[in-house]
């Protein structure tokens, strides 16, 4: 049988200092991990969450994001009757030309963002099936008005209902709200396509074209006949797929925290090494005695390895309790891809919770695996001489 | 081998190495004790004693020789084999109790018995037996630093006989206390070989011990010196002689 559980549980509560003190730098190190890691997964849900699942984003050949992409009316036109296209309850294709813009929006203390306006049609609403009004109503044609993202509603000046947002040539009135169940459409302005064709002039043509796939369609079937028809001659892809290589950035984003939650992490490392050295010092006749009295070297190195987890575990239930707050917490980030500045919510979720707790683990067998070793390999005798 | 003895030490040398220098702690010692008797082994600092009684717990290996306990030969024993042997067959107490502080008098009592099949409920039996005998049965629940000397090496020897063992050790079990807690502890030692015959090895400097045991070793610089008879007190005589 092993060395009893609170004989470790309790020498840890007897060195108060040097435990809170190791426990402390743990927890800051587990609290960071999971405030990158729900940044991280907030950032790459607002992206993969802004696709549905049965759309469709068409694009000009070779383009990689809607900024580098230009679609002309006759390419539209040979496209919206397609068979694969779902058609609504009057009768019309599913197909939401767009033309996204990026313009400069002042925050309440006078900072600037590149936000994303995108012009499209009322037909919108329909393809993008997650877009919902959530206040107010939808613009009407002709006339600047705006729906405005729930996520830039307060962040950035003017974005009410009812007020009066300036950008490009012309004043914008917001008449709606809308949610997009947490995707980057909430950090955008909706308007309608040609008032922001002609606000900057920039002459009949989409940026690209959302569709709804309709029941049984063959997508694949549907990308060739876009992608080969002479007429048409542009790149289509599923939401999904497109969103996914846009999460990139949150990838990235997320390859950065894992260094720089491993670089502290290994100072953790030390800190539980430290304590844990400390330990078996400290304890080196209570080692010899457990030995003496018939404990196996396994049992002493099992026991003081547990200990070394148990700490460690603890501090990463701290410090992810030090972080809990974080989460919904909503904030913006600037998008390389997109150039444009997303909002999104810090989400913590299950996973990260259980990848935190086994990071703290982790960190806790590293840390005590060197002083667990040194005290199974102690001779009896001379760990009973330092009675 | 034989069975009759309960320590059966033939030849054996220890040699410990420090630096460039060995130290000859024990030089060809050969020693017998027979089952359920209470020796001594005595001797200057520095003549072997302690390493000769860590040969006989198990917890020091000999250079040479054979060293036999309760008709089990010891000497080539792995390390672990070792450990689970100490367990079944060793009650140790030291000079300074060796209590775990973090845990209470039960508890330090008890360690031992985790090494054993026995269930929770028959641990806790045998843990306020072993209390009760050493006459700590109201002070289970204190912790070492609760504990006077002599109650604290009471919580000791409970440990050390708790598990029934074949043999038990006592490296200078009245070093660290007065002079009424080392009579009362080397009473104790003395009920627990006569009543419950249980073979007892005790190394000690206190001259009182003689009084006490039945057999005195006697050690120099390594070198079994002189085996005498104990000066058994009157009391212990009469009762020795009842058995």
């Amino acid at each position: 049988m092993a060395i009893p559980l609170k004989y470790n549980v309790r020498s840890l509560l007897v060195r108060r200092v040097s435990t809170s003190m190791t426990a402390g730098g743990i927890a800051l190190v587990v609290a960071v991990f999971v405030i990158v890691m729900a940044m991280v997964a907030g950032l790459g849900s607002a992206i993969s969450d802004t696709g549905v699942p049965d759309n469709m984003i068409v694009l000009r050949k070779g383009a990689t994001t809607e900024t580098y992409s230009s679609i002309q009316l006759d390419q539209f036109d040979a496209m919206k009757f397609l068979p694969q296209i779902k058609r609504d309850t009057a009768g019309a294709p599913m197909i939401s030309p767009e033309l996204p813009v990026q313009v400069l929006m002042e925050r309440p203390g006078g900072a600037q963002d590149n936000i994303v306006v995108r012009g499209v049609l009322p037909i919108a609403l329909e393809v993008h099936d997650n877009v919902h009004l959530i206040a107010g109503r939808m613009f009407r044609p002709a006339l600047n008005e705006v729906i405005v993202g729930k996520g830039l509603v307060g962040r950035y000046s003017n974005t009410h209902i009812g007020d009066t947002m300036h950008f490009g040539r012309g004043a914008w009135k917001v008449v709606g709200i809308f949610d997009a169940k947490g995707g980057s459409f909430e950090s955008e302005v909706w308007a309608d396509i040609h008032n922001v064709q002609d606000d900057t002039q920039r002459g009949a043509y989409y940026a690209d074209v959302r569709l709804k796939l309709a029941p049984g369609a063959d997508s694949d079937a549907l990308v060739h006949r876009i992608a080969d028809d002479p007429r048409i001659n542009l790149q289509a892809e599923t939401e999904a797929e497109y969103y996914k290589q846009q999460s990139v950035v949150a990838n990235q984003m997320r390859v950065l925290g894992m260094i720089v939650a491993i670089i502290m992490g290994i100072g953790a490392i030390f800190a539980a090494m430290n304590t844990m050295y400390a330990a078996v010092s400290a304890r080196t006749s209570e080692i010899g005695t457990l030995r003496a009295l018939g404990f196996s070297p396994g049992a002493v190195l099992g026991s003081f390895l547990i200990e070394s987890l148990i700490l460690a575990v603890a501090a990463g239930i701290i410090g992810i309790i030090i972080a809990m707050p974080i989460n919904g917490f909503s904030t913006t980030f600037g998008n390389f891809l997109t150039f444009s500045t997303m909002a999104f919510n810090f989400r913590v979720t299950f996973a990260i919770v259980v990848e935190a707790l086994i990071f703290a683990a982790v960190m806790g067998l590293f840390g005590g695996w060197l002083p667990a070793r040194q005290a199974m390999r102690l001779h009896v005798v001379e760990a009973l001489r330092r009675s | 081998m034989d069975e009759k003895y309960a320590v059966d030490i033939e030849h054996v040398v220890r040699i410990y190495k420090r630096d460039e220098f060995e130290v000859r702690a024990l030089d060809d010692v050969t020693i017998r004790v027979p089952q359920a008797r209470f020796v001594a082994i005595m001797g200057p600092s520095g003549s072997g004693k302690t390493t000769l009684l860590n040969l006989i717990a198990g917890i020091d290996h000999a250079t040479s020789g054979k060293v036999s306990v309760g008709g089990e030969e010891i000497t080539g024993m792995k390390e672990r084999d070792l450990a689970a042997w100490r367990a079944r067959h060793i009650g140790l107490v030291f000079q300074f109790y060796n209590l775990i502080p973090v845990l209470t008098a039960f508890e330090n009592v008890e360690l031992p018995l985790l090494l054993t099949p026995l269930t929770k409920t028959e641990r806790r039996e045998h843990v306020e037996t072993a209390l009760r005998i050493v006459g700590l049965a109201d002070r289970m629940d204190h912790y070492p630093r609760q504990l006077s000397g002599g109650q604290e090496q009471r919580v000791a020897i409970a440990r050390a006989l708790v598990t029934d063992p074949t043999i038990v050790v006592a490296d200078e079990p009245t070093g660290d206390l007065d002079a009424k807690s080392a009579e009362e502890i080397l009473n104790l030692l003395t009920e627990l070989n006569r009543q419950f015959r249980r073979t007892v090895v005790m190394v000690t400097h206190d001259p009182r011990a003689e009084r006490f045991v039945d057999t005195v070793y006697r050690l120099d610089k390594g070198v079994l010196v002189g085996v005498e008879a104990g000066k058994i007190a009157p009391a212990h005589a009469a009762a020795a002689t009842a058995q």
